[in-house]
């Protein structure tokens, strides 16, 4: 043991002494983690504030109303709030081409007369969105049939509009002449009863609490739609990209596990080049003589490189909540601290005979780290990847590194739901070390 | 000390080793003489139990086999190829692969000062290998094998590619290990150093041994007479003149014969009064053994 030891510690004085591969352990993972962090932080999570802008051609109460609902989300800013009409549909265009704006949302002549009507066909809300925001797409949508709902509720708190909503209820069922004559009366009944029923409701909030803000005077819980942001190009709602944006709370939270994932990476090529390395220089050889087994070579090797998997992991989480990251579950994260180390420990014995010479094992290493790299979400994160990708990514062993780090830093996953991430990394870890140890077994006699 | 029997190793259509037995005493410095090629490292890595033989075996003193760790405990090895951590000090080498052996503390701060106090590496031993000269490093190399004072040291060709100063300076580390009685078994293919440093030798071409004996023996067996040739002061004197009992060549002014006795021939010469400018002997040596037993020359 206290060989393995000193075997893991000559190594570490290897790396020590290699500025370049150090550099790629350490400063690169964190450059990587800023710049995609910057990159995605300022077009997705940190505007989980949308700026549009709405052109309110109607100028009706409702559509006034509709645009005050949408500001009243909390994810919206609207930036042509006190502009005048005119030139504004051209002007606020010509900005979403621009990529200054997220969407245009126009509310056209009409749109105030049927909105809040539950029976009425609604006039269409016009949206132009900037064709790369295919993220916020979805949340846009929902924020609109949101802003939509609440226009039912203004609708039957103003004495005058309640009685239209219902006065033109009654018409539409007068004239549906496909309603047998019993169901007709039937629900023209109903319809009475319910006005009589919101009338004597109101009135009672009203006495009873007459300071309360006129939002909340409204009893009954009326909603157009329950939204759930699915964002617009991903069919279904499965998958690692489901409901990213409600979870994800900085921008560093994607970013990060992209970064830490090139940094362990680094890690593993680099301890496979100086495995080979040391077989190509004769040391490996030395070692072989000394009164060592085999076991403990290799385990001096892994032991170094599991440490500063760690390393750069514990580095990158310390980096990240200094600029404000904060991973959920500390100790999920250490679970996937580990289970990534070993992973990665495994490849890096599978990658480290790949070739017979440090060069032939540098090309191999890196190539199939950037390969892994790419379908794993170390490049594109996972929650933007189309579905396709999305399953290719299954066989990369970057993936499930990424997926067990976001589980505990952002996706607050169960320790059940680690298992799986956990668990794919393990077993890669294990088949990394036969084929590793197998190969090298076969290879110096 | 060990004992080899009927060794034998082939890599793909190579065969490196071919039914190689030897028996090597305690105490005594074996050389494996042979030209680039011959079988001499991989018959090294078969002794030491790194390479496995497709047939034979390797048996150390008491029935122990080479990948025991006992053994390997009492075994040192220089490889050929110089096999260090260049950008470790030669100190962070030494300590790194003495506790490799098992030594530590006092012991260890010993005998590194040892080991590097007798390759003269002592006031170096904080650089970093890198800055070492070529014929610093061959001399790190055999600190490295001997630091932990083992009683077998395998040493593949310890000399390969250094100025006359290190490798005077690496014979006499050499010539310290044997007045310690240690056994060294030692590859090479410059027979000056098999000539100087070893007790017996086994001539080995493409793996297989071709004789084994002391260097005295082998001359005496294979390398047959002194060659003598001369050069003239005058012009070609007349075969009459020269003694009858010389198997003398003449081409112009010089003569050259093989003989067991050159001196006294030489005497004859000048009983004859023939005037000579220069004369060179050549005594017989590992090189005209090996060119007679191969017909080829040791380093082609
Ligand atoms: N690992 C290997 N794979 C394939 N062939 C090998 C291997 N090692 C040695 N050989 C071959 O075996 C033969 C003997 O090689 P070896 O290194 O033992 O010779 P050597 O006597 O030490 O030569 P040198 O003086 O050049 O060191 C050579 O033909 C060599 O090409
Ligand atoms: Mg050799």
């Amino acid at each position: 043991m206290v060989r393995i030891l000193v075997i893991a510690g000559k190594d570490l004085q290897l790396l020590l002494r290699d500025p370049l591969g150090l550099f790629f352990i350490l400063a690169f993972p964190a450059i990587m983690g800023i710049i995609f962090g910057a990159i995605t932080g300022s077009s997705q999570t940190d505007q989980a504030i949308l700026e549009i802008a709405v052109i309110d051609e109607d100028q009706s109460r409702l559509s006034t109303r509709f645009t005050s609902a949408l500001v009243e989300t909390g994810s919206i800013r609207i930036w042509n709030r006190d502009a005048t009409l005119e030139n504004e549909r051209q002007a606020s265009l010509d900005r979403v081409r621009r990529g200054r704006l997220t969407a245009v949302v126009i509310l056209p002549r009409g749109f105030g007369e049927t909105a809040g009507m539950p029976w009425a066909s609604p006039v269409p809300i016009e949206v132009a969105i900037d064709p790369s925001r295919t993220a916020e797409r979805g949340m846009l949508q929902g924020l609109l049939v949101e802003a939509a709902g609440s226009l039912v509720t203004a609708r039957l708190e103003d004495p005058a509009s309640r009685r239209a909503l219902f006065a033109s209820g009654r018409r539409e069922i007068e004239r549906n002449q496909k309603l047998p004559t019993v169901t007709r009366g039937l629900l023209v009944r109903l319809l009475d009863l319910l006005e009589r029923e919101i009338e004597g409701e109101l009135e009672r909030a009203s006495s009873s609490n007459p300071t309360a803000p006129s939002k909340s005077t409204f009893p009954v819980d009326l909603e157009l739609a329950r939204i759930e942001f699915v964002p617009i190009d991903r069919q279904g709602d499965r998958g690692l990209g489901a409901n990213w944006h409600d979870k994800v709370r900085s921008r560093w939270d994607l970013s990060f596990p992209q970064g830490m994932l090139w940094g362990v990476l680094s890690c593993s090529a680099g301890f496979a080049i100086s495995l080979v390395r040391e077989q190509e220089q004769g040391t490996f050889l030395r070692l072989q003589v000394a009164p060592l087994s085999r076991f403990q070579i290799l385990a001096g090797k892994a032991a170094a490189c599991f440490v500063t998997v760690l390393f750069v992991i514990l580095a990158m989480v310390l980096l990240g909540y200094a600029l404000g990251m904060r991973p959920i579950s500390p100790l999920l994260l250490a679970l996937a601290a580990f289970s990534i180390a070993w992973s990665f420990v495994g490849i890096m014995l599978a990658m480290s005979v790949t070739g017979r010479t440090a060069e032939s094992v540098n090309g191999a290493a890196w190539g199939s780290g950037v390969l892994m790299a790419m379908f794993g979400g170390g490049m594109v994160p996972l929650v933007f990847m189309p579905n396709f990708m999305q399953t290719l990514s299954l066989f990369s062993p970057v993936r499930w590194a990424v997926e067990a780090l976001e589980g505990a830093i952002w996706r607050n996953y169960s320790v059940v739901e680690m298992l799986r991430p956990c668990g794919v990394l393990m077993g890669i870890g294990a088949i990394g070390f036969s084929v590793g140890i197998l190969v090298l077994k076969r290879r110096t006699g | 000390m060990i004992r080899v029997d009927g060794l034998h190793k082939r890599f793909g259509q190579t065969v490196a080793v071919d039914d190689v037995s030897l028996q090597i005493e305690t105490g005594e410095t074996f050389g494996l003489l042979g030209p680039n090629g011959a079988g001499k490292s991989t018959t090294l890595q078969l002794m030491m139990g790194i390479l496995t033989p497709d047939r034979g075996s390797v048996t150390f003193a008491e029935d122990r086999n080479p990948r025991e760790l006992t053994t390997r405990h009492n075994l040192g090895f220089a490889p050929q190829q110089l096999s260090l951590y260049e950008t470790l000090t030669g100190w962070e080498n030494l300590r790194f692969f003495s506790r490799m052996y098992g030594l530590c503390g006092q012991q260890q701060q010993r005998q590194m000062n040892w080991a590097l106090e007798m390759t003269g590496l002592l006031d170096r031993a904080q650089d970093p290998v890198k800055t070492y000269s070529g014929g610093m490093k061959r001399r790190l190399n055999l600190a490295l094998a001997v630091v932990h004072d083992p009683p077998l040291i395998l040493l593949d060709e310890p000399t390969v590619g250094v100025d006359p100063q290190s490798r005077h300076h690496l014979f006499e580390n050499i010539e310290q290990l044997q007045e310690k009685g240690r056994t060294i078994v030692y590859t090479t293919h410059y027979m000056d150093a098999a000539q100087r440093l070893c007790d017996r030798i086994a001539i080995i071409d493409q793996g297989r041994v071709l004789a084994l004996d002391t260097v005295d023996a082998l001359v005496a067996k294979y390398a047959g007479r002194s060659q003598i040739s001369v050069d003239l002061d005058e012009t070609p004197v007349p075969r009459t003149v020269l003694p009858e009992r010389l198997a003398v060549e003449q081409c112009g002014r010089s003569l050259q014969w093989e003989t067991e006795t050159p001196l006294a021939e030489l005497e004859l010469l000048s009983a004859a009064g023939i005037s000579v400018r220069s004369v060179e002997i050549t005594r017989p040596n590992l090189e005209t053994v090996f060119l007679n037993l191969t017909g080829r020359k040791l380093r082609d």
